[in-house]
């Protein structure tokens, strides 16, 4: 019998972030839920195995089970193909801007979607990422630098922002 | 064309869109309660290949559920489900500038949970969109189309809308101006279903919750002719 005593201190601790990595993933609170549910079930079976280090396991089946509903799963409103775009930048509408962000991480693929979330919001390095993803760091870094193109994101904007 | 972001705004986006998640007691008690149900289904999985037929018929019955770390069942409501009468086309799905609202062409109420229904309609453009709301709410609901590119769907279903909307590839090419045949089941919010539930075996999922009342309806919006 696996000792799964830490198990509920883990979920007390950790679930809430979790969650929110979750959503990012699947951009609905539910489905968050219902996909975080699975991820700890499999985890308290697996216990004895990941108790020392649980999160990677748990990002894994995250990301991983995610992929695996992604195609039969209720996507609610189908995005097209192009971004919603304004005629020129408007300086008021960061709201705005951050909503068509947010469309555009809804296009990214599964792949491209959890390296995202796992770099910027849990603040993995890459390596890591490409550990929890069972891949090699170069096809994270293609996957981040393909996510990033359609994200419009610019890594030197940062840098060059900073200079000023 | 807009301008580029920096990773400063993507991390700062990210951060503010998971502000306030909904808060979810028990959630160890319920993930542990799933785990034990994984095991179960395990070792009778074990215990059926190791022993052949008649101890996988004792297998599956283990599998079932026995009510001890199952969740209570929903409360049924027996209220009427209203749909609205036209739906807003998605503006996140690129419609940004189509300020355009389609109306209810087709509908259905039932009053049970857990019994299959065959759902016929015309599409009548590229645009057609589907709604459930279910009085029951987290209730599960399973839309089996007819579409090659995309066969079926499985998610919550509420009292609110729960709209989708073919784009056109999943769609196929014959989408438009041809009758489909759908088929729909609502379930019960304890019903078994989890990541690898198969929605073409969603009718087993179905008989082991049983039926029970609880009204859903479902509308298909498109352009009038």
């Amino acid at each position: 019998m696996a000792d799964r005593s830490g198990f509920t201190g883990y979920v007390e601790e950790h679930s809430d972030r979790l969650l929110r990595l979750a959503y990012l993933l699947t951009q609905d609170w539910a489905r968050a839920e219902d996909l975080l549910q699975t991820a700890l079930a499999k985890a308290w079976v697996a216990w004895g195995r990941v108790s020392d280090d649980p999160s990677p396991y748990v990002y894994r089946i995250l990301t991983n089970t995610h992929a695996s509903w992604w195609r039969r799963r209720w996507r609610g409103e189908v995005p097209t193909a192009r971004l919603p775009e304004t005629a020129r930048p408007d300086p008021t509408t960061a709201f705005d801007d951050r909503d068509a962000m947010w469309t555009a991480l809804a296009r990214l693929s599964d792949r491209q979607r959890a390296v995202v979330v796992l770099h910027y919001f849990e603040s993995l390095p890459l390596a890591q990422v490409a550990r929890i993803l069972g891949c090699s760091v170069s096809s994270v870094r293609t996957q981040l630098r393909r996510a990033l193109l359609r994200l419009r994101v610019d890594p030197t904007l940062q840098a060059l922002k900073e200079a000023r | 064309m807009t301008m580029p972001r920096s990773e400063r705004e993507l991390v700062v986006m990210l951060r503010e869109r998971t502000e306030n998640p909904p808060a979810a007691p028990e959630r160890g008690e319920r993930a542990a309660a799933l785990g034990q149900r994984i095991l179960r289904r395990r070792r009778a999985v074990r215990a059926s290949l190791a022993t052949g037929a008649v101890a996988a018929l004792i297998g599956a019955a283990l599998a079932l559920p026995d009510g001890k770390d199952d969740p209570i069942p929903a409360e049924a409501v027996p209220v009427s489900v209203r749909l609205p009468a036209k739906v807003p086309l998605p503006a996140k799905a690129g419609h940004l500038f189509r300020n355009e609202n389609l109306p209810l062409i087709q509908s259905e109420q039932h009053d049970r949970m857990g019994e299959p229904v065959r759902l016929r309609f015309t599409a009548l453009s590229t645009d057609t969109i589907y709604n459930v709301r279910c009085s029951v709410p987290d209730s599960w609901l399973v839309v089996k189309t007819d579409s090659p590119g995309r066969a079926a769907d499985i998610g919550r279903c509420g009292p609110r809308d729960h709209l989708a909307q073919f784009d056109p590839q999943s769609a196929g090419t014959a989408w438009a101006g041809r009758p489909h045949t759908w088929e729909l089941w609502v379930l019960p919010p304890e019903a078994e279903i989890n990541g690898t539930t198969d929605p073409e075996k969603i009718d087993k999922v179905a008989a082991r919750t049983g039926t029970r009342p609880g009204t859903w309806a479902v509308g298909i919006y498109d352009r009038r002719k």
